[in-house]
């Protein structure tokens, strides 16, 4: 079952984003940016009468969207087309609207300025999820600049599943996907980590990105296979490799099925070397699902939604509140708590962040050490007290030297001894790491490892730390991959430091969960895998399939690859060998 | 953006007692589209004025029934909201503001 090459049929590489098979129609989905005429001297009331038709229009549709989706949304719920009607007529947007239509602006200015002047709005927010309403906004205003402009709507709106092939998606065309109407997506630009893959991941749809532009010259209509483990897809596939199409989704289904089945079992190797297999964790939702899908653990507990949206920092007994909920919900298992890691680019007032031209490579996570210790300590006293009676491990994030270690070890010193004299009680065996996202601390994690209990690698940042590619600009995006030679070396330089000063290691980007992935890491001789949960049973599936003893060799033949392709082309041909897709 | 500290006066209900109610949201995801959309529908319902305010985080005054300004203010999970409601049916509209809020808007049991 290795790639199939048909003469009638055409194989593209991509990268892979998101694991699945898909089997469907082409649609070809391009999105330009509108340009409207920006005048003054107009009528009022006419300009006032051409909104008012458009709107009419963008209303009508809309109307019909919600009722077709209608069976699909519980009772009760308010869909999502709905509240696009009610941006459209909105009070305070039409109010912004009627002063520059009263100016003598046409329509098409006054309404897309009051658009942006809301959406930025949105867009200021710290929270992730009110934030991207920005772009419901910007849809609806879309909309109705298409009708103003006697344009079609180009709307990713579909009657029939399809596959999207796209040159890259926003938010905004995304939010408005029905699940059920797609099939897959096949991605031009982009990378491992863009948003389009977080996005699939989450609908448990197949993604190939990185395509290129020969994707988008593909026929609206054909018929295309995504294969978003593999990271390719096949336009046009014969009878034949129909056939092979169908094997493989029952055989993927019901090894999806197997995988849940026995998710709870330890991941072993067949040569009998057990990992741990952990989970990334945002709250208490995430850690539920973190045990309905066997995770034996918490690997990265990412504690900045504690920090958000407020005008001070958290009270300590708020803090130790919802800590305690999910150390609760975890019972003994291990609990690794990531410390605050927030920089520049998110508004917390009270922390005193400036300006900074890169909030990326400047005062954020611990090295608010310097500075604000306070935040720092207050977080550790109340992890302390929540962690009476659990497995608690405390990891800092951002390490590039030494002295921060020395320095944060300092502060939970200093925590334990107010604690102590206060007389309240706090968790006495805690396991001290640090994560490793910067070059400079795997390159000498072998001065560092006598200092720590554990570290952990964070691939996503130590990627696009040691390839400078930001991995949320869709033009780069495709260097930052850490299956990168050079990123493996620091990987491997990691764990040979850790493991000769007998200390664990963990992995907690997207690549551990990448199941081609598993056979190199568990060749590296990683200790602990920790992935969102919903990745958790097809993990450990490919753990007990692979043997240690050989994936040492693959180890070895990534390291000595030149390039990221090279190493991504070995990893596929033995995951297929190994039968882990 | 003006900072004002009281609420904005908006005109057709002026002479009447005003309600004034502080209520927490419970909602996971804050108020972000559905349940914003949720709650604005429900101050559209009615005559009165109803003004709000992001009490945790001390915003401005803004019109509840605009669903644009309710986004605009950030509301997240624990946080409280302000409510100012003038007009003929106020207590009617308080009651069903709380209750409907205090039910989570119907995004309880949502995913993420």
């Amino acid at each position: 079952m290795n790639a199939i090459h048909l003469p009638s049929s055409k194989l593209i590489k991509g990268i892979p984003a998101a694991p699945g098979l898909a089997l469907g129609h082409a649609r070809i989905w391009s999105f330009q940016d509108l340009t409207f005429p920006h005048s003054t001297g107009h009528d009022p009331a006419q300009e006032r009468q051409r909104l008012r038709d458009a709107k009419t229009k963008a209303l009508i549709e809309l109307s019909t969207l919600e009722k077709n989706i209608a069976l699909t949304v519980k009772p009760g719920e308010i869909n999502l087309f709905k509240a696009h009607r009610m941006f459209v007529d909105d009070v305070a947007l039409m109010q912004h609207v009627e002063s520059s239509l009263l100016s003598g602006l046409n329509s098409e200015a006054c309404w897309m300025n009051a658009i942006d002047a809301f959406a930025i709005q949105l867009e200021a927010l710290s929270n992730p999820t009110l934030k991207s309403r920005a772009a419901d906004i910007r849809d609806v205003g879309r909309r109705v600049l298409c009708h103003l402009l006697g344009i079609p709507v180009d709307d990713f709106l579909l009657d029939s599943p399809v596959v999207i092939i796209a040159s890259d998606l926003s938010p905004s065309q995304t939010v408005s996907l029905e699940k059920g109407k797609v099939l897959g997506f096949c991605i031009e630009k982009g990378g491992p980590t863009s948003h389009t893959a977080i996005l699939a991941k989450a609908l448990g749809l197949p993604a190939v990105v990185g395509l290129g532009p020969e994707v988008l010259s593909i026929e609206p209509g054909s018929i295309v296979w995504v294969d978003g483990t593999r990271g390719h897809i096949i336009i046009n596939p014969d009878d034949q490799a129909l056939i092979v199409f169908r094997d493989l989704t029952t055989r993927s289904n019901l090894r999806k099925l197997e995988a849940v089945e026995i998710a709870a079992q330890p991941a072993v190797t067949l040569d009998g070397v057990g990992v741990d297999v952990f989970a990334n964790i945002g709250g208490l939702e995430d850690a539920e699902a973190a045990l309905v899908n066997g995770a034996e653990g918490v690997g990265l507990f990412r504690t900045e939604f504690l920090y958000l949206d407020r005008q001070q920092l958290p009270p300590e007994a708020e803090q130790v509140q919802i800590y305690r909920k999910i150390f609760d919900r975890m019972e003994s298992r291990p609990i690794v708590v990531r410390t605050l890691d927030i920089g520049g680019d998110k508004a917390v007032p009270y922390i005193g962040f400036q300006e900074e031209a890169n909030p990326f490579l400047g005062w954020r996570a611990i090295r608010m050490n310097e500075g604000r210790p306070d935040v720092f300590q207050s977080q550790v006293r109340a992890l302390l007290q929540a962690g009476v009676g659990t497995n608690l491990r405390i990891m800092i994030p951002m390490v590039s030297n030494i002295e921060e270690i020395q320095l944060a070890k300092q502060l939970i010193a200093n925590a334990r001894v107010e604690l102590q004299n206060e007389g309240l009680p706090f968790a006495q065996k805690v396991q001290f790491g640090i994560m490793v996202e910067i070059p400079s601390i795997a390159l000498i994690a072998d001065r560092v490892a006598p200092s720590i209990d554990f570290f952990s690698i964070g691939t996503n940042d130590l990627t696009q730390y040691t390839l400078a590619a930001d991995r949320t600009n869709a033009r780069v995006a495709h260097l930052a991959s850490p299956f990168h030679p050079a990123v493996l070396g620091l990987i491997q330089m990691t764990i040979r430091a850790a493991h000769a000063h007998k200390k664990w290691v963990g992995l907690c980007g997207e690549l551990a969960g990448e199941v081609m992935a598993v056979p190199l890491l568990l060749g590296l001789g990683l200790d602990e895998f920790s992935l969102a949960p919903s990745l958790v049973p097809s993990i450990k599936r490919a753990i007990r399939k692979c043997v240690q003893t050989d994936c040492k060799i693959i180890a070895e033949r990534a390291l000595a690859c030149s390039s990221i392709s090279e190493v991504t082309g070995m990893l596929i041909a033995e995951a297929e060998r190994l039968d882990l897709f | 953006m003006d900072k004002v500290s009281q609420p904005r006066k908006i005109s057709k209900n002026k002479g009447t007692r005003m309600k004034q109610v502080i209520l927490r949201i419970t909602t996971e995801t804050g108020l972000h589209a559905r349940p914003a959309a949720m709650f604005v529908e429900q101050t559209n319902q009615y005559s009165a004025d109803v003004s709000i305010r992001n009490l945790t985080t001390q915003s401005k005054w803004v019109d509840a029934k605009s669903i644009m300004n309710v986004l605009t203010l950030g509301i997240e999970m624990n946080h409280e909201i302000e409510l100012q409601v003038n007009g003929e049916d106020e207590q009617q509209v308080i009651e069903n503001l709380k209750t409907l809020v205090n039910s989570g808007l119907g995004d309880h049991q949502m995913n993420r």
